[in-house]
């Protein structure tokens, strides 16, 4: 009775082993409060929204800074686009999928005269979107798997008396979805291959080398 | 009818001790494996950019966005330099060299990320308005009550935590060593003025 007993505890521990790593590997996708779930808690896709900083909706941001998110929804094929000017301070962009986590991250330095166009989508929609010819020279694309993220904008606002400017400047962010892009400029037809001269053919039989 | 019993206990144990185990992991931080740099803990760099997954799921369950590759690094401390963990009722200075960005917060707040409370809005120095010793290093001082500098009130908070935040794109490529960060040194415990 009793080996038989320990022999159920061990197999109990032994299930309980791969519980535990399917609970691990699984809790990145299934936690009902990511940080995913928690931006589009207050802010629907499509549209700009101020996070405060102070972890009522995401944890750990920086006090000294404004947050503002762009929600976004990949599924179906949809890209969305954050563009607009950002203040002149330290600021930073950061790309969060919830299936492929941080995805991209931007400095101030990548957008030298202060104007963002950030181009969101799945791989082919972003594909689409360059082949169409309508994302800005100086814009940028990211290409994150399908489903749910954001677009997290952080700029620094440590003078009290910057913030309402700055947190105008995010106000005035815009944060467009647009459909799977289907209007695919036609690719220019390829320029006809030159001619070429045939090469002689040796003609046949071929001449037998004379014996030495 | 025994074997039902069996079948029972595996199941009733699999499921205690692998979610408990799971819980126990993740609370205890026992498979934190994040660079230590002095009495600083590097913060993950968002969600899916550290390859533990205990690490990957702490994150996800507490909806934390780290600063990413392009955007710096955040290193939080909890200890002093000693490895004693921070008490509200002592006073700490937090004094060396600190790297080159383009900008650097160091934020106070208690272990849910609440910031401390005083009339002057005081939470924390940044790179712009903390004043530096004659050569170049900072100190800052913490405690809950006032001392000449940099100071930060700590009010009444019931733990602290010190989170640091270096902006620029090449830091997380380079990450600097511990004499390439303040110190966090334990100045006094209580109210008195202390050393």
């Amino acid at each position: 009775m009793t080996g038989h007993l320990v022999r159920s505890l061990i197999a109990g521990l032994l299930v309980a082993g791969i519980v535990h790593v399917l609970a691990i590997l699984t809790i990145p996708s299934a936690a009902p409060n990511d940080a995913t779930a928690r931006v589009l808690a207050v802010a629907r896709p499509g549209v700009v929204a101020l996070i405060p900083s102070d972890g009522s909706v995401l944890a750990d941001l920086d006090p000294y800074f404004l947050h503002a998110a762009c929600a976004f929804d990949l599924t179906g094929g949809t890209t969305t686009t954050l563009a607009g000017a950002l203040p002149d301070e330290v600021w930073t962009i950061a790309v969060v999928s919830r299936a492929g986590g941080m995805v991209a991250s931007f400095e101030q330095d990548a957008a030298p005269n202060g104007t963002v166009s950030l181009a969101v989508g799945m791989a082919d929609a972003v594909e689409r979107l360059r082949l169409a010819g309508t994302l800005p020279a100086d814009g940028f694309t990211v290409e994150a798997p399908a489903g749910p993220g954001f677009v997290l904008v952080r700029v620094a606002a440590a003078d009290i008396e910057s913030r309402p400017r700055i947190r105008a400047a995010l106000q005035a962010l815009t944060c467009a979805q647009a459909a799977r892009p289907s209007g695919v400029r036609p690719l220019a037809p390829l320029p006809p291959l030159p001619e070429e001269e045939p090469e002689p053919r040796p003609a046949f039989p071929l001449p037998v080398p004379a014996p030495r | 009818m025994f074997l039902v019993v069996r079948l029972l206990i595996i199941a009733l144990v699999g499921a205690v001790a692998g979610l408990g185990s799971t819980w126990w992991a993740l609370e205890s931080g026992l498979f934190d494996t994040a660079p230590r740099i002095g009495p600083w803990r590097l913060q993950a760099g968002g969600p899916g950019t550290s390859a533990n997954p205990y690490q990957i799921a702490e994150d996800a369950r507490a909806g934390r966005i780290g600063l990413g590759p392009a955007e710096g690094i955040a290193v939080v401390a909890t200890t002093d330099s000693a490895g004693t963990p921070l008490d509200p009722l002592c006073h700490y200075a937090v004094a060396g060299p600190i790297p080159s960005a383009e900008l650097w917060t160091l934020a106070v707040t208690d272990e849910a990320g609440r910031l401390p409370s005083n009339p002057a809005g005081r939470t924390g120095f940044t790179s712009r308005d903390a004043v530096r010793e004659a050569d170049g290093t900072l100190a800052v001082v913490v405690g809950r009550t006032v001392r000449p500098g940099n100071f930060v009130p700590t009010g009444r908070l019931g733990s602290i935590v010190l989170t640091l935040r270096l902006y620029g794109s090449g830091l997380a490529a380079r990450l600097p060593g511990p004499d390439r960060l303040p110190a966090i040194r334990l100045l006094h415990c209580g109210g008195g003025r202390g050393r």
